[in-house]
């Protein structure tokens, strides 16, 4: 999948929506359901709360938002699977790290592994980058607050 | 965890429908090819770990309220920086 289309609207089409990973997410396999929890002020960012144990919540943000020209490339047969070949029918998030440091938060995106979802079917997965060069500069985006 | 040798071309059958087979070796390199039924999740195990690792680093485990406001101060941040 090669896309520059910026997925501001794929992503409100997904706030307050569940997704579902139907392959589990790796290191929480029990958690396959999760909700995109957006306020319209917290764009491009949102949480993505698991449904089972809304105690679990990850911090992600719109990938295309946030790395300027962002491009991802799958396997068709991936797509496939996910339910469709158009790059406009996904919405791709990077998940946040958030850590205190002296008194201010850092967020730092993990662009390496980043949450695909198809938008129509809510279908979720994540994806490993496998040519991430362009990304290099990603996690060094933190942001202090 | 059961050892086996293998030489090029020859293969090990796990049960009965998957099927791993030596296809080329170099120095430090196996390239393993692998014929199993659609629902079979093949993965590389280093990448696995890495991003298990990367959302274990990524999840929180907290009351939400607690870090309400942090995304719109993110939002806030990010559209000055921009």
């Amino acid at each position: 999948m090669n896309s520059h289309a910026s997925s501001n609207l794929t992503v409100e089409t997904l706030r307050n929506k569940v997704i579902r990973f139907t392959n589990g997410l790796p290191g929480f396999p029990t958690n396959r359901e999760f909700v995109m929890i957006q306020e319209p002020k917290e764009r491009p960012f949102a949480w993505m709360q698991s449904v089972s144990d809304p105690k679990l919540t990850f911090a992600v943000v719109d990938a295309y938002a946030w790395v300027k020209d962002f491009t991802l490339e799958l396997d068709d047969a991936e797509l496939q699977e996910m339910g469709s070949l158009d790059p406009m029918d996904y919405a791709v998030y990077f998940l946040l790290s958030v850590q205190k440091k002296n008194n201010r938060t850092v967020l730092k995106a993990k662009p390496n592994a980043p949450v695909v979802v198809n938008i129509h079917s809510r279908q979720a997965r994540q994806v490993l980058v496998s040519d991430s060069s362009s990304l290099e500069n990603a996690e060094a985006l933190c942001l202090q607050l | 965890m059961l050892v086996l040798s293998r030489k090029v071309g020859e293969s090990i059958k796990l049960a009965e429908d998957i099927e791993i087979t030596v296809l080329a070796m170099d120095n430090q390199r196996v390239r393993l090819g692998i014929r199993a039924p659609r629902h079979i999740d093949v993965r590389r195990s280093t990448p696995a770990i890495t991003m298990v690792e990367t959302n274990r680093q990524a999840a929180l485990v907290s009351d939400p309220a607690k870090n309400k406001r942090i995304l719109t101060k993110a939002a806030t941040a990010k559209s000055k920086q921009a």
